[in-house]
């Protein structure tokens, strides 16, 4: 019986342990990544506010320039377009009245500010080729052959909302969002796919606020 | 004289007494099991909240020793993993989340156990039995939303009554049991429940 029973158990042990192993990962394809949180200041009362002010550009921040030496970019103009009237569309949704509209946006009183900012980040990844075959095996460590074989980069673009009272604070010096947004992967090098994303997520962005924010 | 004879008496009786019992002391050693085991499991409470699927993943590893003929005292060790992927929303405090989530829960009981085996027939070819165990999970909690990752590990108090049977055959047993484990809340991470179905074997070690 012992005999059997050792060598039965190696295989079982094994097949279990490979089993158990296996982890999964769900990630298929880019927009798997795509994220959309939002965070609100507890205190505020969000029944108070029922007009706002949209911005009319939006800045594009990147790791690329220092803006303390020059401003940033702005985002093109169609994708700025796009992305303040899906802003529009929803807070309307959500009850409120856009004041800019009422008269060119300079002298009306809003009880909301919106202010919007992308964010872009270029990941780069590199490949080599290692000297790692039947000589590798002979002259150890095997080194990677240089320069690189393959560069890969991406980018992963964010898009960044908030909504801040009027006027900011009696001091008038700071502005204190209520409601902040960030909607990660609006960016992936495919324009029809990448504004679809854009709407999506500020879409999410406010569906998931409506609780608080919805009139 | 007399003192040093007196002294050396006990010497030699305690060698008999040694080599009398040994034997049948030895004899009465009661034999012990190892077994093996597939499992998967089903998740329950807030084990099936965070991840619901049946977790096809499952290791499990058994040692007992008879301490009576009916009884037996043991350990038993496994690893089990649920995992989810889904795309939903989670609420932190004052944040709200929204993405493709990875879960999962790297599960590994550590266990020590009883089991009572009444006897239901003459031969035992077919033995069921009753158990309980008592011990410590360790829980890995991992959640990733879309580039980030938070993982949690933690030792959880935990306690597990379960019901099986063994099928003998001449050279070993094949055993079927199902455990209900409980793991208590542990650094956070709430109170864990899954039901375990083993299918294994034994032999006398």
């Amino acid at each position: 019986m012992p005999r059997f029973g050792k060598d039965l158990a190696p295989p079982i042990v094994a097949l279990g342990l490979l089993l158990a192993a296996c982890h999964p990962t769900g990630v298929e394809t880019i927009q798997d990544l795509d994220t959309v949180a939002t965070t609100r200041d507890p205190n505020f009362n969000f029944a108070a506010p029922t007009t706002y002010k949209l911005p009319v550009t939006i800045p594009l921040i990147t790791t690329d320039d220092d803006p303390t030496i020059r401003p940033p970019d702005l985002l093109p103009a169609d994708l700025t377009q796009l992305i303040l009237s899906t802003i529009d569309t929803e807070m309307t949704a959500q009850g409120y009245v856009n004041v800019s509209l009422a008269d060119g946006g300079s002298s009306a009183a809003s009880d909301l500010v919106v202010t919007a900012s992308a964010l872009k980040v270029t990941n780069i990844s590199y490949y080599y080729q290692y000297w790692c075959g039947y000589w590798g095996y002979y002259y150890q460590p095997c080194y990677p052959y240089y320069p690189p074989v393959a560069v890969s980069s991406y980018v992963v673009g964010s898009l960044i909302i908030d909504l801040t009272p009027f006027p900011p604070d009696t001091s008038g010096t700071r502005e204190l969002g209520v409601w902040t947004a960030l909607i990660r992967g609006i960016q992936s090098g495919v324009p029809s796919t990448d504004r679809a994303r854009i709407v999506n997520g500020i879409s999410q962005a406010f569906s998931q606020s409506s609780s608080y924010l919805g009139k | 004289m007399i003192a040093m004879r007196t002294h050396r008496t006990p010497i030699p009786f305690f060698a008999l007494a040694v080599l009398l019992v040994a034997p049948a002391a030895r004899a009465d050693i009661p034999p012990t099991l190892v077994g093996v085991s597939y499992q998967f499991s089903i998740p329950i409470g807030n084990t099936a909240t965070f991840t619901p699927p049946v977790s096809w993943r499952g290791v499990g590893l058994d040692v007992a020793t008879f301490i009576r003929k009916d009884l037996a005292v043991g350990l038993a060790f496994g690893w089990n993993v649920f995992f989810d992927n889904t795309t939903s929303t989670i609420n932190v405090k004052n944040t709200t989340i929204t993405g493709n989530q990875d879960r999962a829960l790297n599960v590994w009981p550590t266990l020590v156990n009883a089991r009572w085996f009444p006897k239901i027939s003459s031969n035992r070819d077919i033995q069921p039995y009753i158990g309980a165990n008592i011990g410590g999970y360790i829980i890995e909690q991992y959640l990733a939303i879309g580039l980030t990752a938070v993982q949690e590990t933690h030792y959880h108090f935990g306690l597990a009554p379960e019901i099986g049977v063994f099928f003998q055959n001449p050279v070993g047993a094949v055993f079927l049991n199902a455990r209900y484990n409980m793991a208590f809340a542990s650094g956070g991470v709430p109170f864990q429940q899954f039901l375990s179905i083993s299918l294994g074997y034994a032999w006398e070690r």
